[in-house]
């Protein structure tokens, strides 16, 4: 693979850490403030129905942490898979020209393996949502 | 592009995919082995057909040579003995078998093609293809409780030795900027006392090591012999092993032997994982972990070859995997055949075995004679041929304290012969009744096994050429 | 200017570690898994800056080729912790080990 000679193509980087520095302590500063001030102005008579979630006035009940059904996670899984692919093809599409047909054949065997792991996923019922059916 | 010196990668792929279509097909066993013996048969044939196929794929990021073919061939080799073993698949659920197939032929695609990666790009892929398939494999084992906990142990210590790998490759990269190994063959000797050149490369060697079962990567290889079905098992313990072997011989060969810290380093991993390895053994009463924990021994021992890097180290290793590949998968042989209905075995269940079978007890103790390095096995030809070398290179200590292990080592094979032979059978246990196939398999893998040892001439010439494709 | 490369290498060691203690010291598997994920990218990082310092492409390629296979990776990993979670009811490596809180 070539050099990269235009060094014009790569971005600059100058280090400007005063700037960074005096914006990370206004931001402190300004923050530790406001804290320390809502504290220490700030009345404190706590009870159990202040302390409670706010519903809308509707009292909560369970827990909040509920379990994801597993779909969830396949679903996730499989997008996973499928959504980082396109690193490639993106790729190859800025590459598209130069290449030619034979980077244009790569693409679509690569495309092809892909489109058979989705029939095999659909195949196999890891598609399928809600209850199921008999 | 010359596709015909890729047809055994080709062939293999060709197989997976057949199996995909399967996996989607109604559930029929007996089909899928069928299927899968004619096909792995043409890919075997297309290896040894190509041994003396030569060339570069892929903008050279592809080397195939006689040092990769002939690896390709003892990979598929091993890949179809395994396949032959698994008529009687009752470790796996019934419609997982063409998935079971499928991943087989992945996984040995993957080693195929991490024997011939001579790019950082390619080696890395190929050790994660494998090792991601080998991963589901061991998960695949059926009942409660046997694949989980293990497969989960060799998903995480595998998945972190990758890791460590890659950042070593990113180490080398960084100080040398050398992708290519023939380039990086070029520039290391020299940085080589930069530290982060030697930290890269120990990295680097991680990964390999983790799939080579060496000491302090070995954790996984007991629960995982134990938990996953025998044929993986017999997988994992030779066609593996095999590929990791051919690309320790490639790393190690970068150094161009400059660095003694690195021939330190490996030489104490050798001896602490034989001796680990063997004296653990002794104690195992299951009859799969003492053949991982042999396993362990037996990577000290290639070891020993490796880090000679020197002509006949190399050839001597690259006997070893071959030896390995026989002696091992012959061990697992009779184990499936023993425990057919797929459960692990106690030694003490070999009792009487020469009674109920006597040709698998005669495989058996040849195999485990083999792996003792008693001669005339192909074992003692492998053991002596690394001895030599190391003796040359002038490593006196090293082979002085393999001899001691090797005389450890006979102890626990021969309590597993006695076992076999000299115990009487339990009650109510009666002929074995092999699967059909396997006595003349067994008897086939005897006589190589006897065959070699006393005349390992003509093996030795290929393998001796293969070594200097290496260089 | 350019980012020096030994910065590069110090962030890609800081990050490599980080993730290895993740890995190391939780007992969920899904955040061994995340520890994961985080030595990968480390070794991303240090091949895009050794491109960087280099200026070399073989290091980017790297890089995007990890992308893939580190999602690959977790969706493995995910996928054999459903696996795991269906059959023991846990995610936590301790107890899928020492069979402790089994449910049934």
């Amino acid at each position: 693979m070539e050099p990269i000679l235009r060094s014009e193509l790569l971005t600059p980087w100058e280090p400007g850490i005063f700037s960074l520095v005096l914006f990370a302590a206004v931001v402190l500063v300004l923050v530790g403030f406001l804290l320390f001030i809502s504290a220490w102005l700030g009345e404190k008579s706590p009870n159990p129905d202040k302390l409670r979630p706010y519903e809308s006035g509707i009292i909560p009940t369970g827990s909040a942490r509920l379990r994801y059904p597993v779909p969830f996670f396949l679903v996730a899984i499989f997008f996973l898979i499928f959504d980082v692919e396109g690193a490639y093809i993106f790729s190859w599409a800025v590459a598209c020209e130069r290449i030619g047909w034979a980077g244009w054949m790569q693409m679509s065997f690569f495309i092809a393996v892909l489109l058979l792991g989705l029939v095999y996923i659909w195949q196999k019922g890891g598609l399928e949502w809600g209850p199921k059916k008999d | 592009m010359n596709w015909m010196i890729f047809s055994p990668e080709i062939c293999c792929l060709a197989t997976a995919l057949v199996f995909l279509f399967l996996s989607m097909a109604p559930v029929d066993s007996r089909r899928d082995y069928i299927v899968a013996i004619a096909l792995t048969g043409v890919a075997v044939c297309a290896s040894l057909a190509g041994i003396h196929a030569q060339g570069e794929l892929f903008h050279g990021t592809y080397r195939i040579d006689l040092f990769s073919q002939v690896f390709k061939s003892m990979l598929l080799m091993g890949l179809f003995l395994v396949v032959v073993i698994s008529s009687g698949l009752n470790g796996i659920e019934r419609r997982y078998h063409p998935e079971f197939y499928m991943l087989l032929t992945i996984c040995t695609l993957a080693l195929m093609m991490l024997v011939s990666a001579v790019h950082i790009l390619t080696l890395y892929v190929a050790l994660e293809l494998s090792s991601y398939s080998l991963y589901i494999l061991v998960f695949l084992r059926k009942g409660r409780d046997q694949g989980t906990s293990s497969g989960m142990k060799f998903f995480l210590i595998g998945a972190s030795a990758s890791a460590t790998m890659l950042f070593g490759l990113a180490l080398l990269y960084g100080a040398t900027n050398a992708a290519y190994f023939r380039v990086l063959i070029e520039v290391i000797p020299g940085v080589i006392h930069q530290p982060e050149v030697i930290l890269g490369l120990a990295l680097a060697l991680c990964g390999f090591f983790f799939k080579m079962a060496v000491f302090p990567f070995h954790f996984w290889a007991p629960d995982v012999y134990e938990g996953a079905a025998h044929q993986v098992a017999a997988y994992i313990s030779t066609a593996s092993k095999v590929a990791v072997i051919a690309v320790l011989l490639r790393m190690a060969a970068l150094t161009g032997g400059a660095s003694t810290h690195l021939v330190h380093f490996l030489a104490i991993l050798a001896i602490i994982s034989m001796t680990v390895g063997n004296l653990t053994a002794i104690a195992q009463k299951d009859l799969k972990r003492l053949l991982a924990f042999s396993s362990i021994a037996h990577a000290g021992y290639v070891l020993v070859g490796i880090l000679c890097i020197s002509p006949q180290g190399n050839t001597s290793a690259i006997f070893y995997a071959l030896t390995v590949l026989l002696l091992k998968f012959t061990c697992f042989l009779v184990v499936v055949q023993v425990a057919f209905d797929g459960e692990n075995i106690e030694i003490d269940r070999l009792a009487g075995l020469h009674r109920r079978s006597p040709i698998m007890a005669l495989a058996l103790m040849t195999a485990l004679f083999g792996l003792a390095g008693i001669p005339p096995t192909i074992g003692f030809t492998g053991k002596l041929l690394i001895f030599t070398a190391a003796m040359e290179k002038g490593y006196f200590a090293l082979v002085l304290i393999a001899m001691f292990n090797v005389v450890i080592s006979l102890y626990y094979y021969l309590l597993v012969v006695r076992a076999a032979y000299l115990l009487e059978p339990a009650e109510g246990e009666g002929a074995l009744a092999p699967m059909p196939g396997a006595g003349i398999l067994a008897g086939t893998l005897v006589a190589a096994i006897v065959a070699i040892g006393i005349y390992p001439t003509p093996i030795l010439e290929l393998i001796r050429a293969a070594a200097m494709a290496l260089g | 200017m350019i980012v020096p490369y030994s910065q590069v290498l110090v962030l890609a060691g800081l990050l490599f570690l980080m993730g290895m203690f993740c890995l190391l010291s939780r007992r969920n598997l899904i955040m061994m898994v995340l520890g994961l994920e985080i030595m990968l990218n480390a070794s991303a990082v240090a091949f895009v800056g050794a491109a960087l310092r280099w200026q070399h492409l073989d290091g980017q390629a790297v890089a995007i080729f990890i992308i893939a296979v580190a999602a690959a990776e977790v969706s493995i990993g995910l996928g054999l912790i459903v696996w795991i979670y269906r059959r023991t009811g846990t995610v936590d490596a301790g107890c899928i080990e020492s069979d402790a809180c089994r449910i049934d």
